[in-house]
């Protein structure tokens, strides 16, 4: 459930098709986050599970699979 | 009675200066520019003064109407971040080149970026309380290029130097909404102590992201419509990235947003009148639209202000 909540921000926020967020995708690489659409990504995580994200964490994320971790990390 | 738009007029600086200028002294290239924010040239004033910039601007706008409305102009208000001096004021400069009444009632106001729909928002508070039929005028009157830094590549690629005026009156009609944001803060976007703007680029974004759809959302439950029923939506032309997710986060098509910046970049106060002034001069205001008014920026300080069922105003009908 929170994959599938993950992939619909991707392909929200970046135009991409869902086949296109594969676990492996890497962010900036094959889905070209760059530093604006990492904020927008923040916020939208953060309203859609009800909880924080930070610079930082962002920042240190490489592909759509951390951001999964991230996410399920932070809900326990 | 609500606040009507009767003209607009704009001016910039001659000198137009390209994304690849910045290629020849900073480590940036023209894509980069465009992709974070959607510039592509703006303008920088040589030897023109903002005093001068705000004349012709201020002409400009009333070069549209009759002769006899300078005469009824009860109120002008400039905002600026950065008037040359700090008196006499910018406003106040304009009395005597556009031949105004020596009754008007003239300011300078600063409030960021957001100053315009500032200014449009007390001037109708001041039309309420005078004549019927006195009109003021609103000009956002900027040269950010005095106060860049060019050795910051983040920042001196965005700024432009503008300024835009508008004249309004008040008509029969429901009364507009208006609301306002602020939240001290001097961390994020402030002038330095060599007068030079400092930006933290991805909390401003953060910050116009997530405050201005709500202000829009507000005014708009203020003023009992829904935002299908707001024809253009009018916002600070800042980043077009941050106007692209102000717009996918309130769900309106992208093309109810209108855009300059790519043209102008950043020009703080004056940006949302040299949007309004194009659309004016291409005959895209005409009708019964509705409008939203969104300035966001320094302070932090945002605003947003609905002119509900905007039809503009001929001033000639009111003498």
């Amino acid at each position: 459930m929170v994959k599938e909540k993950i992939v619909d921000i991707f392909v929200d926020l970046l135009g991409v098709s869902a086949e296109e967020v594969t676990e492996n995708a890497r962010l900036i690489e094959d889905l070209a986050v760059d530093s604006l659409d990492a904020v927008e990504l923040s916020l939208a995580l953060e309203e859609q599970f009800s909880l924080t994200v930070e610079d930082h964490e962002i920042e240190q994320l490489q592909t759509v699979s951390d951001v999964i971790n991230l996410i399920q990390g932070k809900l326990g | 009675m609500k606040l009507t738009l009767c003209s607009c007029g704009h001016a910039v600086p001659a000198k137009c200066i390209h994304n690849n200028y910045f290629t020849t002294f900073l480590e940036t290239s023209d894509q980069w520019i465009r992709e974070r924010s959607g510039i592509v040239t703006r303008h920088h004033v040589e030897d023109e003064s903002l005093v001068e910039l705000t004349i012709e601007a201020a002409q400009h706008c009333l070069d549209g109407v009759p002769e006899r409305v300078r005469e009824k102009i009860g109120v002008v208000i400039v905002a600026s971040v950065n008037p040359e001096r700090i008196v006499p004021s910018i406003a106040s400069c304009l009395q005597t080149p556009l031949r105004l009444s020596e009754d008007v009632l003239t300011f300078d106001m600063n409030t960021g970026c957001s100053g315009l729909v500032y200014a449009i928002e007390i001037a109708g508070k001041l039309l309420a309380g005078m004549e019927e039929g006195t009109y003021a005028l609103t000009v956002g009157a900027e040269t950010l290029s005095r106060m860049t830094d060019f050795t910051d590549r983040s920042t001196c690629v965005l700024f432009g130097d503008a300024a835009a005026a508008s004249l309004w009156t008040l008509t029969p009609g429901e009364r507009d909404t208006f609301s306002a944001f602020t939240r001290s803060d001097d961390q994020v976007l402030f002038t330095d102590e060599r007068g030079k703007i400092h930006m933290e680029g991805k909390n401003v974004f953060r910050f116009a992201v997530t405050t201005v759809p709500r202000l829009i959302r507000k005014t708009a439950e203020m003023a009992d419509i829904t935002l299908s029923d707001i024809d253009f939506f009018l916002t600070h032309q800042a980043n077009s990235r941050i106007i692209q997710s102000i717009a996918r986060d309130l769900k309106v098509p992208i093309e109810r947003f209108p855009m300059n910046l790519e043209h102008y970049g950043n020009t703080s106060a004056a940006s949302i009148g040299l949007l309004m002034s194009e659309l004016w001069h291409s005959g895209q205001l005409d009708g019964e639209k509705t409008l939203c008014l969104s300035g966001f920026g320094a302070g932090l300080t945002a605003g947003s202000l609905l002119l509900k069922g905007h039809r503009p105003h001929v001033a000639s009908e009111n003498i």
